[in-house]
């Protein structure tokens, strides 16, 4: 669940109309948690092995999912993928590449992704015998078709703005030249713009409502707004998978109902969508329940973003005023049900690799109060603004606290809620001084390139996608050395010099490190313990791509 | 058929004016279909690109224009989110909500007449206070909390009914009435109550005219009078009421759709709204436009069943 809300958030999608929140993605574009480096091994074409701990997987049966937005639609090169947009695609197709449990890249549908030593050059090696579901071959000049057409369009066109040309090599191997090194582009290949489709779907009219994949499942029917079936691919290409027979999506919006109808037996699994619905999950004896809590990446994390370009937080006095105000610990105590971690950075989960402890100061209620004063000497005003959230619960909670926190130190505070979809263009184009929001939860912090980056925080009234309009030359050194090396611990070194400027230019007020959850009936297993097909072990902690809280259901199984 | 005809040529009007004011009013809504589409992560770029697209780079008057043109050929567009067809979208739809809607009127009526007529005939009766302080309660309960105590109680409890989703009549009948009992319980119960209290002043009124003294004079049994003579003079105001509840409700069922997960008109309408779908809205709002419509037309075919004299006065 996320606890804060976010542009990711876009349910209903597009109806989480409580967010609908969600929804998200910033990005087509994820990462690689050291990802990063190395050929990668050949793989063989494997199947499922059994799941230590959990039994032998057993074939059959059918499992109904009931996930926090319905999905627009089912082209990767239009329709946006939030974590339910992913559990739907990851279903009917499959992606090049997927994270594993030692938390790198891994070939999935490719048979290897390789690199030049420069890594300008990436060779895509593709598996024989592969077909999609309307029989036709997977072919190089498939995933050509793909990659190009996913860098015209406009949704995907952005993360992939980095490559040259496409070309191929031969029926089954495929050459992606880069303009620039692009260490982590393997990471890209586990998301949306890694997911292979077919260019007869592409080219159709109906685009978004007929997947052509070569995934484990195939769509059987699809009612927006209220199931999603997709039934097993008989001619699967990895042996012995799918365990279902069929899965079905339910988008079910309100997160009481969602919880009620797996606590009743209307579905099988739930995604959390607050932290009430994971205390109540989690205590109900009839359920088990998996998050997120010690995965091994980032999360994403909730804060306050302000407008550097805008009074009053063009004054770093009023930022440290701010940072100094806010109890952290008293914020997800009192909104968050005490689950969440305090957060001191962008990449602010304990067990994430590009974790560390940074100078991000601690609550100060005099040291606040004092540099309210000496704001209001500074300019001859009070230190007055107002912060915005969206109109979900969660969001106006943390927004109400945060008001009566702030103006014990003297700052006068007012609240404006704003819907999402006009909430994001503020950000945008800068039109708000602060906001509640939640970000930077993707595998690899490459992806975050373009919101911190200097040259993408343009003028208050222009495009710009570093929404804090934060510019600091030693974070743009960093995110380039980020981007660049090619050494593991460098990458990592570069990202917690990023959250160690942060902590001094204070663009945003961290809260908490989100946590993502899913409940089940005990009979449903192999979230955990999955193998890829190379026979390692699949990621866990509930992350697919780079959307916490998926999981791919191809390995899934109901006994 | 002249009626029918009048009340046909005054739809007109009403589409017009109602699709053209949803179209003005949407486009005056903050926020952007891009960005619901593209994301946070759109560049200027790919925004104009897709504006260019979706043809939301040309005057609004333009836009209405073409709109208007291809629906008069029966064409509602596609949604800008999903490309499905927004007629499509709606068939698919519409059962639904119309099942909601039908099934909780009939249950509504169903309850509310018999105990209406009874309250009404023994004004201040025990009966008559119970269902009064009844539906005075259930009036008072919002259908959002009513919606979650039923799920609890049936649903999560004692496992008796599914707490969201919906199976086609078409599919199960048996599971098609399972899955939409909490609901179709949830929008009746308010209806009921204000149905009952409707009915109930109403039978009080007639009671009290001169023909019903007429008749009791020449000693008509109770049951009669009221049956034959009282009920019929005191449907209207419940006719009225009923045909337009049934209007508004196609587009009006919301709260309960959302609770319980019923894919319907409501649903997709809110989605739409927040995904700022322009199409989607037009279109659903062109349904409800027609559904109110439609709703009062029948309203006033019924008072002619019910009273003899509309029908002479109209045929005068």
């Amino acid at each position: 669940m996320r606890s804060f809300p976010s542009p990711r958030t876009f349910r209903m999608s597009r109806m989480s109309w409580k967010v609908l929140a969600v929804v998200a993605s910033m990005s087509l574009v994820a990462a690689a948690c050291g990802g990063g480096g190395g050929k990668k091994a050949a793989t063989g074409q494997t199947g499922a092995t059994a799941a230590p701990g959990e039994g032998t997987p057993k074939a059959g049966g059918n499992l109904i999912i009931g996930v926090t937005s319905e999905v627009s639609g089912m082209d990767p090169s239009k329709d946006r993928w939030d974590t339910s947009g992913s559990m739907y695609a990851f279903s009917v197709f499959d992606p090049l590449a997927t994270y594993g449990k030692d938390g790198k890249v891994h070939p999935y549908l490719a048979q290897s992704l390789d690199h030049n030593a420069d890594y300008t050059e990436w060779t895509i090696k593709l598996r024989s015998g592969v077909t999609f579901s309307n029989g036709d071959p997977l072919t190089a000049d498939d995933v050509v078709f793909d990659l190009n057409a996913y860098r015209k369009a406009p949704l995907t066109g952005p993360p992939l703005a980095s490559i040259a040309s496409v070309d191929k090599i031969d029926p089954l191997t495929v050459s992606v030249k880069t303009k620039e090194p692009w260490v982590p582009f393997d990471a890209y290949m586990t998301t949306q713009v890694g997911v292979v489709a077919s260019p007869k779907q592409l080219q159709s009219s109906n685009s978004s409502n007929n997947p052509i994949g070569t995934g484990p499942f195939t769509l059987k029917e699809w009612i927006r707004g209220s199931h999603f079936i997709a039934t097993k691919n008989a001619h699967y290409w990895q042996s012995g998978l799918p365990y279902l027979d069929q899965v079905e999506y339910r988008p079910i919006i309100d997160d009481q109902a969602r919880e009620s109808s797996l606590v009743s037996g209307t579905i099988d699994v739930m995604f959390a969508g607050t932290t009430q619905n994971i205390v109540d999950t989690r205590a109900n004896k009839s359920l088990k329940t998996i998050d997120n809590g010690k995965a091994v990446t980032n999360s994403d994390v909730g804060f306050v973003q302000l407008n550097t370009a805008v009074a009053p937080f063009n004054n770093i006095l009023a930022r440290q005023a701010l940072a100094y105000a806010t109890d952290r610990k008293r914020v997800i105590d009192t909104v968050d049900n005490g689950l969440l971690t305090p957060a001191d950075g962008p990449l602010a989960n304990p067990t994430s690799p590009y974790h560390s402890t940074t100078s991000y100061p601690a609550f100060d209620l005099t040291k606040a109060k004092s540099l309210v004063q000496q704001y209001q000497q500074q300019t001859g005003k009070p230190l007055s603004f107002e912060l915005g959230s969206t109109n979900q619960t969660v969001a106006t909670k943390h927004a109400t606290l945060l008001q009566d926190m702030w103006s014990q130190a003297g700052m006068q505070v007012s609240l404006k809620q704003v819907e999402q979809d006009p909430f994001i263009v503020n950000a945008v184009i800068g039109k708000y001084q602060a906001y509640v929001w939640a970000q930077y939860g993707e595998p690899d912090p490459d992806i975050d390139y373009t919101w911190w980056h200097s040259a993408l925080a343009g003028p208050v009234g222009g495009f710009a996608l570093n929404f804090a309009r934060n510019k600091d030359t030693q974070v743009d050194a960093a995110l380039a050395a980020g981007r660049h090396a090619t050494d593991q611990a460098q990458r990592v070194k570069a990202y917690q010099d990023i959250a160690d400027r942060f902590a001094v230019d204070l663009p945003y007020i961290w809260l908490g490190v989100t946590l993502n959850q899913i409940a089940f009936k005990p009979n449903v297993h192999g979230f955990l313990d999955w193998k890829l097909p190379d026979g390692s072990p699949g990621y866990d902690y509930l992350l697919v791509s780079y959307q916490p809280g998926g999981f791919l259901a191809g390995h899934v199984w109901a006994g | 058929m002249g009626l029918i005809a009048r009340k046909l040529a005054g739809l007109i009007p009403v589409l017009l004016a109602v699709s053209a004011l949803t179209f003005l009013l949407l486009n005056l809504l903050p926020g952007d279909p891009a960005f619901a589409i593209l994301g946070p992560s759109a560049t200027h770029d790919a925004v104009i690109k897709l504006h260019h697209q979706l043809g939301l780079d040309q005057p609004l008057l333009v836009r209405y224009g073409h709109w208007l043109a291809h629906v008069l050929t029966g064409n509602l567009g596609r949604s800008y989110l999903s490309s499905q067809p927004v007629l499509s979208a709606i068939k698919e739809r519409l059962p639904v909500t119309v099942e909601l809607v039908l099934l909780s009127q009939f249950v509504a009526l169903l309850f509310a007449v018999p105990l209406g007529i009874l309250a009404g005939r023994r004004p201040n009766g025990i009966l008559d206070r119970v269902s009064t302080g009844g539906a005075f309660g259930f009036l008072a309960v919002p259908n959002f909390v009513l919606g979650v105590v039923l799920v609890y109680l049936f649903a999560v409890r004692y496992h008796l009914f599914p707490a969201t989703g919906y199976t086609p009549l078409t599919k199960d009948p048996f599971q098609n009435l399972r899955s939409v009992m909490l609901p179709v319980i949830t929008l009746a119960m308010a209806e009921i109550a204000a149905y009952l209290r409707l009915l109930r002043s109403d039978v009080i009124t007639t009671l009290q005219e001169d023909y019903i003294v007429m008749a009791k004079a020449k000693g008509l049994p109770d049951r009669r009078i009221m049956l034959r003579h009282a009920l019929r003079p005191s449907l209207f105001s419940l006719v009225t009421v009923a045909g337009l509840n049934f209007g508004r409700l196609i587009g009006g069922t919301f709260i309960v759709e959302i609770i319980f997960q019923q894919p319907g008109i409501g649903l997709l309408s809110i989605q739409s709204i927040y995904g700022r779908d322009y199409v989607v809205v037009q279109g659903t709002v062109l349904l409800i436009a027609v559904a109110y419509v439609l709703a009062n037309f029948v309203v006033d075919v019924a008072y002619g069943l019910i009273d003899p004299r509309v029908r002479h006065a109209t045929a005068g």
